[in-house]
């Protein structure tokens, strides 16, 4: 094969620069700006250095005491929610796997249903509301933590497992449990971690059950306080949005250069990991994708 | 469909066959979260056959038969929310499905690898951002006097544009197609690639010894190859037809936008939870589910077809 540098490379080339500015413009220009002075900002002089140097962004940010209390909510919800998901779902899925497992196929329907037809926002509300689970981080941690599709995931990696060890340790006296902790869960390594990433992500990006589910200040996670800070204006124009619509009057809309800090160190934790966690997605969307 | 090859049978599978209890302990915590969490809502879902009220409860509230979806027949937003969610999600179809191909097709043809593996990292990164931020970004690069979409136009017609698209209703819906294309279309090309790497090379070899140009490559042997793979992910994603997009539009609509970007799922947070139209809203939102599960069993059957399911 010859290897010569063509037009279909050169405008090959120039496509994909163009798609890597645009994927990385918008974070770069939000850091640039959260370092700029507010006018600077609003004159529509900051591209890509930063203009009028300035700290106070941040120093405003760290000054906020409901900054500290949804990073804190934040963290609690990934530490306690990741576990939670991965204890159940790893759980059903090494039952699922097993064929001797009696009524297999009515209880598994009884899973997948669920990724196919729910009750809505409005019941859900009620229910919720009901159980005493409003305005509670705990509705934000066991609302979707039974994930189906990882179950899904957990139960194909089990069953592709030589099922000789098992056996053996069955015959040696183990218990059921044992086998499961001591034997399957150190076999099953790449899918833990998989699903743990998986988990954490879903978990620090959560959003829309905060909003339909939690109202006071003391249950803001990141993605609500993101929220609050940098739409405070559209939520101020009514969008429903009962729990910004409380806090608005006491805030004043803030800075540009402080809400592109908020949104700077909300997505630095998840752009500074991704790159060395990708491959792990990536083992995730082909898991499901390559068995039939 | 779900079970791979059957296990062999060995002496202690009899054994094994006794641990039926256990095996129960294992599914218990996730089914009862999916009880709590997933069934009881959809018991509550009979509110949109009752008159709600709070006081009252599911249980004890009258039962009104299809009032509210009679009401709802004859509502003008009600069409207004459901053609909205229609052409919102048509056109992520029509142009958001093709995008993750295309550069798929393109990243194929980059050979040196390690500027491959860097576009792919790149072009990954907002698939991990939540829809706040992307939002965020959004709102930042299409504001009229400090946002980069304005000063290209600017430098491009001379004029200073004072339109901010975040209001136009005319523009919402482009918004919300560019800024998922934007967020999804690098991780959605990860399928895609993966399927072209599963192309026999000599298919190319042949290609060049008959005086196949590059571009002829990728029309008449990348493209074809990976068309079941297009073709079953195109079926899947038609079965979403009527989904909700509900994060992505509740961040980034406003009222002056309502007329093309107030969806079904928007609708129904506002007037079931904001105004406490319980029974009504729900009726909306069952709509909704029922088609959409409709939807999605009809594309999952189809796809089956194909040699390729969801589960």
């Amino acid at each position: 094969m010859k290897k010569k540098t063509g037009l279909f490379d050169i405008i090959n080339g120039v496509i994909l620069t163009i798609v890597c500015i645009s994927m990385l413009y918008p974070f770069l220009n939000a850091i640039v700006k959260s370092f700029s002075g507010n006018s600077e900002i609003m004159r529509g002089n900051v591209y890509l250095w930063p203009k009028g140097f300035t700290l106070s962004g941040y120093i405003e940010l760290f000054n906020d005491p409901l900054f500290f209390t949804s990073l804190k909510n934040s963290l609690y919800i990934v530490l306690v929610g990741t576990f939670i998901r991965l204890v159940v779902s790893l759980m059903a899925g090494y039952a699922f796997s097993k064929d001797r497992l009696k009524y297999r196929k009515i209880l598994f329907f009884l899973f997948i249903f669920t990724m196919f037809f729910g009750g809505g926002i409005v019941p859900t509300f009620i229910i919720i509301n009901k159980l005493g689970l409003y305005d509670t981080l705990w509705v934000l941690i066991l609302m979707g933590s039974m994930p189906v599709y990882h179950m899904i995931l957990a139960m194909s990696f089990f069953k592709q497992l030589p099922s000789a060890v098992e056996e053996a340790a069955f015959v040696d006296g183990a218990s059921f449990m044992q086998i499961f902790i001591k034997i399957i869960l150190p076999m099953s390594k790449p899918l833990i971690a998989t699903l743990t990433i998986f988990n954490a992500v879903a978990l620090y990006n959560l959003f829309m059950q905060a909003v339909i589910f939690t109202q006071s200040p003391q249950n803001f996670v990141m993605q609500t306080y993101v929220r609050l800070k940098v739409f405070a204006a559209e939520a101020a124009a009514g969008t429903g949005d009962m729990q910004t619509i409380a806090l608005i009057d006491a805030e004043d809309s803030g800075t540009e250069t402080l809400k592109m800090a908020v949104l700077s160190l909300s997505s630095i934790p998840i752009v500074l990991v991704y790159p060395f966690f990708q491959r792990f997605f990536i083992k995730g969307v082909t898991l499901g994708a390559v068995k039939s | 469909m779900i079970t791979g090859k059957k296990q062999k049978k060995s002496k202690t599978s009899n054994y094994l066959y006794s641990q039926q209890k256990v095996l129960y302990l294992f599914i218990l915590p996730g089914l009862m979260i999916l009880i709590f969490f997933h069934y009881l809502p959809i018991y509550g879902i009979t509110i949109a056959f009752k008159d709600f009220h709070p006081l009252l409860g599911i249980m004890e509230s009258e039962w009104v038969g299809l009032k509210y979806f009679q009401r709802l027949w004859n509502s003008m937003f009600f069409w207004r929310i459901f053609r909205n969610t229609l052409r919102i999600n048509l056109m992520h179809l029509v142009f958001g499905f093709p995008a993750p191909i295309i550069l798929a097709l393109l990243l194929n043809e980059i050979k040196k690898s390690f500027i491959k593996r860097t576009v792919q990292t790149i072009t990954y990164l907002p698939h991990f951002l939540s829809w706040v931020i992307v939002g965020g970004f959004v709102v930042n690069i299409l504001s009229p006097n400090q946002g980069i979409i304005a000063k290209i136009s600017e430098l491009l017609t001379g004029q200073k544009s004072e339109l901010f698209l975040m209001i136009e209703p005319k523009a919402f819906p482009w918004i919300l197609v560019f800024s998922a294309i934007w967020q999804s279309v690098g991780w959605g090309s990860i399928i895609y690639i993966a399927a072209i790497s599963g192309i026999n090379p000599e298919l190319y070899e042949v290609a060049i010894i008959d005086g196949g140009n590059r571009w002829q490559q990728m029309w008449y042997i990348t493209l074809p190859s990976i068309m079941p793979t297009i073709f079953v992910l195109l079926i899947l994603r038609m079965g979403h037809i009527m989904g909700s997009n509900f994060e992505q539009i509740y961040v980034l609509y406003n009222p002056n936008v309502y007329s093309t970007g107030d969806v079904i799922s928007t609708y129904v947070f506002r007037g079931g939870l904001g105004k406490g139209n319980y029974s009504f809203s729900a009726a909306i939102g069952l709509f909704q589910s029922v088609i959409g599960f409709v939807l999605m069993m009809i594309a999952n059957k189809a796809s089956k077809k194909f040699g390729r399911s969801l589960w």
